[in-house]
């Protein structure tokens, strides 16, 4: 594989994780969240702090960042869980924008001039391979993937769903909103952070700009692209949006707003993602096992 | 210093209100988060601009603003949102992200990316009131700023229009029972806000003298931070949050120092506004 694929295949493996952890709030607990570059950032400016600032090795600063950007998801959380549907999609707005303001103008955060030297992770005393990070990405891919299938296994998870269906009626079977809420915020900001994680070593510089607001509707793009609530359609969605603007580098200048006219349409259309309920994969399907 | 900060925050917040009180107009008909009004307000003003370069009548450019948005507002509702009417917010959400987006793409493509600036200054020359010194681009957005807002109040409450549209807000249902043509009303609520948040885009343009693709992104978001604060479909709390987050910006900003970037407060303080009453602004009134 050249340079570029691998580097390539690593980008598509991160939005795959991060996406991944948003379905978690979005698709199975039914939290919208249009904030979630906010843990992202997080999770990247943690591990960044904690290597730069303190010194401290590739694997604690990993396991740190990803505690402090789950404390921070539960704390963030709270408030949140005050709010729900519409208010909660601003509420996380805001949070986006609050957080990024933070990292923007602190100088202890580096501020607009971001962190740089961030280190690359590294096997007896030097760096690995880049095909070795991809594979390591992808081996947190595959964790995220059976930490989502057995989320939505699990009995958590089906609470969850209740809640997402009918939160009054949940609440009824003794179901507690506000407890699977917040866990489901804490495993998806968790996964996040091990993105962010990941995004920082990756990138070896970080600053505020690269989790702004449109970097969080592209994530929930991703997961309503392919499909809220399933596995395969955050997956997919990744794939789709990351390689999309590869494809069309050449009418650079339109790619925004294809970007933009593709939202319109996938929702018009295609509301439910390429792998929901009425998305078109399963139709197609469904259509041929009938056959 | 501070009155002077004072008299630009109230110019600022009026401004918001004109784009704020729409948002929240639709939200209360269509429950809709109506992100692509402030690519309405792009709209407007860019069709001002150009107006204004061939009439040099600032009428003139306010008509035709406020006429170009209405029509792109009505667009937006007829093509994205009466489709997808009866799916979860979310995804009317997400559509009406893409409608900014491509909106301002599409103007940025077509106008081109730099800062355009109106031929003649629209208005020059100050006037001074002791120590208080009011630009004449301030004094045109405070005076249109104010009668706009008495305008949207009479339409709003002394019309039978005002009255069907408080019907459709209330219940849509109900109302089509007392043969409202409910359709038909959320067309003219949507022309009618367009058409504000772009005499907002206008005004804006020609206070900051400036007009560019990306205009619309800080509205865009600090609207949505003052309907919540607002109570979300009521449109007087939007008139007095958007006011309210005017001041505390520019005092906070120009008196005060207070170190965080600018565009962040309104959320600050919205998320403050929840915790302490999530009912928003008016809530605390009606106590």
């Amino acid at each position: 594989m050249s340079g570029y694929l691998v580097t390539l295949a690593i980008t598509v493996g991160i939005y795959m994780i991060l996406a991944l952890s948003l379905n978690i709030i979005v698709g199975y607990a039914g939290q919208i969240s249009l904030g979630h570059a906010a843990f992202w950032a997080i999770g990247a400016y943690s591990f960044a702090i904690l290597t730069t600032k303190y010194g401290l090795g590739f694997i604690e600063s990993s396991v740190l960042a990803v505690i402090i950007t789950t404390l921070v998801g539960i704390f963030l959380g709270l408030p949140s869980l005050r709010v729900s549907e519409d208010f909660l999609a601003i509420t996380t707005i805001g949070i986006n924008f609050i957080v990024q303001g933070i990292f923007n103008s602190s100088d202890y955060f580096g501020g607009a001039m971001g962190i740089g030297g961030i280190p690359f992770p590294t096997f007896k005393g030097e760096m690995i391979s880049n095909t070795a990070f991809m594979l390591m990405v992808y081996g947190f891919v595959a964790i995220t993937i059976v930490a989502s299938y057995m989320f939505k296994r699990s009995w958590a998870g089906l609470a969850s769903f209740a809640i997402k269906d009918d939160e009054l009626a949940a609440s009824v079977n003794s179901v507690s909103p506000v407890r699977f809420k917040l866990l489901s915020f804490a495993i998806g900001s968790a996964i996040a952070g091990i993105s962010g994680v990941l995004y920082a070593s990756f990138m070896s510089f970080i600053s505020a700009a690269d989790f702004s607001f449109p970097v969080s509707v592209t994530i929930l793009a991703m997961v309503m692209v392919g499909g809220e609530a399933t596995i395969i359609g955050p997956i997919f969605g990744s794939v789709l949006l990351v390689i999309l603007p590869e494809i069309f580098r050449f009418i650079h200048d339109y790619r925004m707003l294809l970007y933009g006219l593709l939202l319109v349409f996938m929702m018009r259309f295609q509301p439910d993602g390429f792998f929901g309920k009425r998305g078109l994969v399963w139709g197609i399907l469904k259509r041929f096992s009938k056959v | 210093m501070f009155f002077q900060q004072v008299v630009n925050g109230l110019t600022i917040g009026g401004v918001y209100a004109l784009i704020a009180m729409g948002l929240a107009l639709v939200y209360g008909i269509l429950r809709i988060i109506h992100v692509a009004h402030a690519g309405v307000y792009v709209v407007g003003a860019y069709t001002g601009l150009y107006v204004f370069m061939f009439s040099h009548s600032f009428v003139l450019a306010a008509l035709a603003s406020m006429i170009a948005s209405a029509v792109v507002g009505v667009l937006i509702e007829e093509l994205v949102y009466m489709p997808l009417l009866n799916n979860s917010p979310i995804i009317s959400l997400i559509a009406s992200i893409g409608v900014f987006i491509s909106i301002e793409e599409g103007i940025r493509l077509v106008f081109g990316p730099y800062i355009k600036s109106f031929p003649s200054a629209m208005f020059s020359g100050e006037y001074h009131l002791g120590s208080l010194i009011l630009s004449s681009s301030q004094v045109v957005v405070l005076l249109v700023g104010m009668i706009s807002i008495v305008l949207i109040w009479f339409i709003t409450q002394k019309t039978r229009f005002g009255l069907a549209l408080k019907a459709v807000s209330e219940d849509i249902e109900m109302a089509e029972g007392v043969s409202i043509d409910s359709r038909w009303m959320i067309m003219l609520a949507f022309a009618f806000s367009s058409a504000f948040a772009g005499l907002a885009g206008l005004l804006v343009g020609a206070y900051f003298n400036s007009v560019y693709p990306s205009m619309g992104d800080v509205p865009a978001y600090k609207s949505l931070a003052i309907i919540v604060v607002g109570g979300m479909n009521n449109i007087w709390g939007a008139f007095f949050a958007a006011i309210v987050i005017g001041l505390l910006e520019t005092i906070a900003i120009g008196v005060f120092n207070v170190p965080l970037p600018r565009d962040s407060l309104a959320f600050i303080f919205m998320v403050v506004m929840l915790l302490i009453k999530p009912s928003g602004i008016m809530g605390i009134f009606k106590r």
